[in-house]
């Protein structure tokens, strides 16, 4: 037995592997060789090295091909799905009119569904449509754009776009100046920085989880509300509460399997963002009852522009490309399309129907995520997700009963949505 | 291909005591092609640090089974195949001016025939298998095999890069392929 064949198994392979990568050294390329005159374990072990190093050296390039792969089908499809949400918005601002904005957006960080006036299921389904793009627009453009800037540098741009935004309607609506006011601004903080913070969790959740696990999760929102309220502002935890509670529960739990292998840490973002979220909607539904839509997102843009900018790296503007154009659009203006068309929505269909629908983000995003981004579709995740749902519709189903018993008016009750 | 190059080397020592008198069938011929003949492929290119030159050098070895494979005996045939054809592989380096232009080259170069479908196939699920097999490794490990034989930097270089040292990379490339072996080996 030689002294090569003496040696660990571990070493003879490492040998072999140094060998053929041509970094002996001259001694020990003599030995090596003298020992291939021999031993056909040194030979063998030089044809297994070839082999492994082929094979990794293959996978590796495939690895890359697959990232450049998806990296480009990821651009081209921001590209078709931000073509898409423009056509979405286009037909939405020309079923509703312009003007419906600020009331949308009212209703909807104030979690105050607008009283579905005239139910047409049709038009229901149009605003839903454009509220679902604009959701997958929002998290396909935080992926397209997370190789290029950080979490807080996409938020610069979303607080910026929307500056330019409503600025733009205030030049087209000089009369929305008027409401603006330096007036309850430490729950203007309060809702500006939890809002921030929702926002800063849910896109760093978007580039860490899969989509679905993601949009599943935002479902806990009004349990959280639900949660908040009791606690902070004093309303009764009745049966119907508590069940949609424990049903939500239930459902974070399904989704998330603490103590199981699944179990994914970067999840707890995202509960945390939904709390952030449950907590700039109720302080929200305080302000509105004194300040204008356009004062409170106006305070909120310009509260969390330097917020963003902190986290941000001054020059990130000069790491963005033409190419990119499009994902930046996404960002900057999705989250005031979501607004537009699911209040909207609300206006041909109560909650009872509008949530349900919404409930269709779930799939669909797993359906993307699936084809273009090699997604598992988790079984777990639509289980919790309906689990949350149930709850969530539970709830609004035994509140409008409660209303309407109380008022005797048909009511659709007050509904915190998922935000984006 | 350069059949001539075959009949040049020579055997010396190692030659077989045992000679009986008739050539292999070519059926044998080919049975052991098919059953060591990638082996021996990648053991040349893995002393030769080419693949054409590995490709000719199994072809000349093969010439040699032809000729003189019958003095060897059957059950040792396969350390006869690959004693030959080192011997082959240290005769080209010599005689074909290989020289430092090879040591250059890398060793898992493709072959110079395109693969066929089958193969390519075959050659998916392996890659699939590897890249399991990847994965599994620790982070650490992953890296410097990914840093050594994707980005083929010398294993000198990996350790001032990491500013680890270079037997650290050493152990930790030497832990890697253990592991890759052994989870290889284990795929069905």
């Amino acid at each position: 037995v030689s002294e090569f064949e003496k040696q660990s198994a571990a070493d003879r392979e490492l040998l072999a592997f140094r060998y053929i990568a041509g970094e002996l050294t001259g001694e020990e390329l003599a030995s090596f060789e003298a020992e291939l005159e021999t031993s056909q374990i040194a030979r063998e072990a030089v044809a297994r090295a070839v082999d492994l190093s082929q094979a990794i050296a293959i996978a590796e390039s495939h690895q890359v091909e697959l990232v450049e792969a998806v990296s480009r089908t990821a651009s081209r499809k921001s590209w078709i799905y931000g073509i898409g949400w423009i056509g979405a918005g286009a037909v939405a601002a020309s079923v509703a009119g312009a003007d419906a904005i600020p009331q949308a957006a009212a209703s909807r960080e104030s979690g105050t569904s607008v009283q579905a006036a005239s139910p047409n299921l049709l038009k229901l389904a149009l605003w839903m449509s454009g509220t679902l793009t604009a959701f997958i627009v929002a998290a396909l453009s935080v992926r397209a754009l997370q190789n290029t800037i950080n979490a807080f540098e996409m938020m610069t741009i979303r607080s910026a776009g929307g500056l330019l935004i409503l600025c733009a309607l205030g030049a087209l609506r000089p009369s929305l100046w008027s409401g603006v006011r330096c007036h309850r601004m430490g729950l203007q903080g309060l809702r500006n920085v939890a809002h921030f913070g929702s926002q800063i969790c849910w896109t760093v959740a978007i580039t860490l989880l899969p989509f679905a696990t993601v949009f599943a999760l935002e479902f806990t929102i009004p349990a959280w509300v639900t949660l908040l309220a009791v606690l902070f502002l004093g309303e009764r935890m009745n049966a119907s509460r508590a069940l949609a509670l424990a049903l939500c529960v239930a459902g974070v739990v399904v989704i998330l399997r603490p103590g199981h292998e699944a179990f994914q840490p970067a999840a707890l973002i995202m509960l945390a963002g939904a709390l952030l979220f449950a907590i700039a909607a109720i302080a929200t539904k305080k302000l509105i009852t004194t300040e204008t839509t356009f004062s409170i997102m106006l305070w909120m843009n310009l509260m969390q522009l330097p917020l963003n900018f902190a986290g941000s790296d001054p020059a990130f503007i000069f790491r963005i490309d033409a190419s990119l154009a499009l994902p930046l659009i996404g960002i900057a203006s999705a989250g005031l399309v979501i607004h537009y068309c699911l209040a909207n929505a609300f206006r041909y269909g109560d909650a009872m129907v509008v949530i349900p629908m919404d409930f269709l983000r779930v799939p669909l995003i797993a359906l993307i995520g699936w084809m273009f981004y090699g997604e598992h579709i988790d079984v777990f995740v639509f289980g919790g997700a309906g689990l949350i749902v149930a709850g969530v519709l539970w709830n609004l189903r035994a509140e409008a009963r409660r209303s309407q018993t109380l008022t005797d008016a048909p009511a659709a009750r007050p509904a915190i949505q998922p935000a984006e | 291909m350069p059949p001539a190059a075959a009949g040049s080397a020579t055997l010396s020592s190692t030659e077989e005591p045992h000679a009986p008198s008739e050539q292999l069938s070519s059926e044998v011929v080919a049975s052991l092609y098919a059953e060591h003949g990638e082996e021996l492929r990648r053991f040349l290119q893995g002393v030769l640090r080419d693949s054409s030159l590995a490709a000719d050098c199994l072809q000349a070895t093969f010439t040699k089974l032809v000729q003189r494979g019958h003095e060897s005996r059957e059950e040792t045939r396969k350390a006869w195949l690959f004693r030959v054809a080192f011997h082959e592989a240290m005769a080209f380096r010599r005689r074909a001016a290989v020289g430092e232009k090879v040591f250059r080259q890398v060793a898992w170069q493709g072959t110079a025939a395109p693969p066929s479908v089958e193969e390519r196939a075959i050659g998916l699920e392996a890659v699939d298998a590897v890249k399991a097999a990847l994965e599994e490794l620790r982070p650490e490990e992953r890296e410097i095999v990914r840093m050594r034989i994707y980005e083929e930097k010398t294993f000198a270089v990996i350790a001032a890069e990491l500013k680890i040292p270079l037997g650290t990379a050493l152990g930790r490339m030497r832990t890697a392929l253990m592991k890759l072996r052994t989870k290889l080996e284990d795929k069905p």
